[in-house]
């Protein structure tokens, strides 16, 4: 995500739509992605990312430069993904339904191979689903947005002893679950 | 010498994220050389931690998602329009639905005072009843003294 300029950010705090848009462009991939995964839901992750934004353009005159604006906007998303997904058990439900439709779907071409990227994207999805909300956002931040430990911290407000902790506890979740399937498969 | 519980958090988490500092790295590699279960610890890491997430899963943000959230913020700044003059901003003012309840409170002052004034009334009515009553009785006490004493006989004067 590029650097915004101090300019376009005092003019989008007056209200100003256009320079709101240059932040919207600069930040949606990483709070929609988000979301996404926090969520499993292409209409959560929709829903949640307009009301990121719109939460940032109401608090954006209340910004201080102490943290970066970058910083600021992953922790608004971060924190409403997770209150988000606390809220909407449905999310879970949601994978189950989508993986059954693509078992047995015979494709050659441009269209399997599409097939193939939804098929990973809906594995990274089970993998997330066993995490709780904390950790999970942890694992998102970490192995699809590509954060440092430093970062999500930062992002988090907790320290980077927690952010090992958690993805340690999340690895290993994963790790049994991992295992408790390939057992109940033989 | 670092033990297996050491070595397992860190390929969990320094170790896969390669986040740690060359010494530590050399510490690990050492102990995976002579030890098994943790080298089945980095296949297992590898393999189901790793690999899923390698290939770029980041999702384009749809869009017409900007143009939803635009209609928004556009609808939530939108300011609100005065009425043309002065008339139509007194006619609001005096609209129904701004008066009614007014005309409520009002009705209800209404109703609840002249109960009030009507129980008084009464109140008033009857101690002036009694006020009558008692002045009747009071009378009628003292004009019976009277009669007794004009009605004594000559005989009753005797005796009493």
């Amino acid at each position: 995500m590029q650097d915004i300029p101090d300019d376009i950010i005092i003019q989008a705090a007056q209200g100003d739509l256009p320079s709101f848009e240059v932040i919207y462009k600069a930040m949606a991939g990483f709070v929609y992605n988000v979301s996404l995964r926090m969520t499993h839901n292409t209409e959560d992750a929709q829903e949640v990312t307009q009301e990121v934004f719109l939460i940032l353009y109401r608090k954006l005159k209340n910004f201080r430069a102490e943290s970066s604006l970058k910083t600021w906007v992953y922790r608004i998303a971060v924190n409403y993904a997770i209150n988000f997904t606390r809220k909407n058990a449905r999310a879970r439900n949601k994978m189950s339904e989508y993986h059954h439709s693509l078992t047995g779907v015979i494709v050659e071409g441009e269209a399997q191979k599409q097939i193939e990227k939804e098929h990973q994207k809906q594995c990274v999805d089970e993998i997330l689903s066993v995490l709780n909300p904390h950790q999970r956002a942890c694992m998102v931040l970490r192995n699809i947005e590509g954060l440092s430990y430093e970062q999500i911290a930062e992002t988090l407000k907790i320290t980077i002893n927690t952010v090992r902790s958690r993805l340690k506890r999340a690895r290993e979740k994963i790790l049994a679950q991992k295992k408790q399937t390939d057992y109940a498969n033989l | 010498m670092q033990t297996c519980k050491n070595i397992k958090d860190w390929i969990l988490t320094d170790f896969l994220d390669a986040q740690t500092d060359p010494a530590t790295r050399k510490l690990i590699d050492s102990h995976l050389l002579t030890c098994g279960d943790c080298r089945s610890l980095v296949e297992d890491v590898t393999k189901n931690l790793a690999a899923p997430f390698k290939p770029a899963v980041r999702e384009d943000v749809p869009e017409h998602l900007w143009s939803l959230l635009k209609q928004r913020i556009e609808n939530e700044i939108r300011p609100v329009v005065p009425a043309d003059g002065f008339m139509n901003r007194l006619g609001g003012f005096f609209s129904f639905s701004r008066l009614a309840p007014a005309l409520g409170v009002l009705a209800a002052i209404i109703l609840f005072s002249s109960l009030f004034l009507s129980h008084k009334q009464r109140e008033r009515a009857q101690e002036r009843e009694q006020g009558e009553y008692l002045a009747f009785l009071w009378k009628s006490a003292n004009s019976q003294d009277s009669e007794t004493i004009v009605s004594e006989t000559p005989l009753e004067k005797y005796f009493l």
